[in-house]
């Protein structure tokens, strides 16, 4: 998998206003690098929880389960004993599922909603859309989840954060248009990976005005 | 008999946004509760016998001032008795509580809250073995998804397109699932109730009966 520092060097080749020029430092490309990383998972978590899906057992801790460190957004939990799911009911509405094992989340942690099948202890499976592991440095490379096809959505991030830089307006332009072409192609690829088998009996058929998508890549959401 | 579970599985397969994050199973399981009730109470007003439950209270009981409890009745169909010389079976009348009706039948009682009581003293009961209480019971609460309905499975799609009515009605807050047809899931729904209760004129219909004809 490309290293950050790899994509800094594809992104700057994307202008020959780039060169010779000193508009950022390393170690502040490479942090680029990985907020955008973050926000390509981010993406992920609301299109198609499962494509990077991560799972965790976590054990009882006094009166709650911790939440694993690099959550993004969960999507199941289920009694790690039994496999019975587990569903998160809202704080202020703890009787909202009583027929089914319930717990609700408080401050990072799930503590038991309180009715009778509600699980007391033991360990939970944990299921989660998981926010990449961030490279520790500008030659480790970035989360190998990532599908490799879709590295130039990050080029094109380098070479429009250059571009605000500079100040250009005309490049500015340019690159967020290709920027948002490659984002707009990985959002299609995670929509539709499955989208020819998948049978659904209930939920969500997950069909996303792309566009709207982009507010939560750049963080404007 | 159908489960809980799957009478509200069968309602949620009926649209896509019929899903538990919008309507958790112990809202479903509620509403389901009560209107099983309702459709026993509707069954059994097309067909009196349509389920029964026997008790058989041995006799004596003590304290014989304080009756016996039957659980839960909605509908008493057949009291009877059992003399304890042959085993032979015979009659008992239920009367009006506090009646006036005097002499009273041999062997009568009568009904009230819940507690049958015999009249007379136990010594003129020493003949009698046991009774016996054919009667509907009042559907217990669905409190468990995996319990069991006390209706056939004849009644599952007015159930389940109830739920879906219901369902239809409280709403649909996903964005990118049409929202089901309101008025649609109240006419299947009330379609399937009426068919469901015309079908029970099929179990009475060999019944031998008398009707009493005007000229």
């Amino acid at each position: 998998m490309a290293t950050p520092l790899e994509i800094i060097a594809s992104g700057m080749a994307r202008s020959a206003r780039f060169n010779n020029q000193q508009l950022a430092l390393a170690d502040e490309l490479v942090d680029v690098v990985r907020r955008q990383v973050r926000a390509a998972f981010a993406v992920a978590a609301r299109i198609n929880p499962f494509y990077y899906l991560s799972e965790e057992t976590v054990a009882f801790d006094t009166d709650h389960w911790p939440w694993p460190d690099d959550v993004e957004a969960f999507v199941r939990l289920e009694i790690t004993a039994t496999g019975t799911e587990v569903v998160v009911v809202p704080f202020d509405d703890r009787q909202a599922e009583t027929v089914r094992a319930a717990v609700y989340a408080r401050g990072a942690q799930f503590r038991s909603a309180g009715n009778p099948l509600d699980p007391t202890s033991g360990d939970l499976t944990m299921f989660y859309t998981p926010r990449p592991v961030d490279p520790a440095t500008g030659s480790d490379p970035i989360d190998a989840r990532f599908p490799e096809a879709y590295l130039d959505l990050f080029y094109n991030d380098i070479a429009l954060y250059l571009a605000v830089k500079t100040g250009r307006a005309d490049d500015i332009a340019t690159f967020t248009t290709e920027r948002d072409r490659w984002l707009m192609l990985y959002i299609a690829h995670l929509e539709h990976v499955l989208g020819v088998v998948e049978v659904r009996r209930k939920q969500l058929v997950r069909r996303f005005a792309a566009n709207t998508l982009v507010s939560v890549y750049t963080g404007a959401a | 008999m159908s489960t809980a579970l799957e009478v509200i599985e069968t309602a949620r397969d009926r649209h896509r946004a019929f899903n538990a994050r919008q309507h958790p199973n112990g809202t479903l399981l509620r509403l389901l509760s009560q209107y099983h009730r309702t459709l026993v109470g509707r069954t059994l007003m097309a067909n009196g016998a349509h389920f029964l439950t026997e008790q058989i209270i041995p006799m004596p009981f003590d304290p014989w001032a304080d009756g016996v409890e039957l659980i839960s009745p909605l509908a008493i169909l057949r009291p009877s008795l059992t003399y304890r010389t042959g085993g032979r079976p015979g009659e008992l009348r239920l009367i009006p509580p506090s009646t006036s009706i005097d002499p009273k039948p041999v062997w009568a009682g009568w009904v009230e809250g819940g507690r049958l009581f015999l009249a007379g003293e136990p010594s003129a009961w020493q003949a009698v073995d046991q009774i016996t209480i054919t009667y509907t019971q009042i559907p217990a609460p669905l409190t468990t998804l995996g319990q069991s309905l006390l209706l056939s499975p004849m009644a599952d799609e007015a159930m389940s397109l109830h739920l879906a009515h219901l369902m239809a009605n409280r709403g649909n807050q996903e964005t990118d699932v049409e929202g089901p047809d309101e008025d649609r899931f109240l006419d299947d729904w009330q379609n399937a109730e009426r068919q469901y209760l015309e079908s029970l004129l099929l179990e009475t219909r060999s019944e031998i009966t008398f009707w009493r004809e005007d000229y």
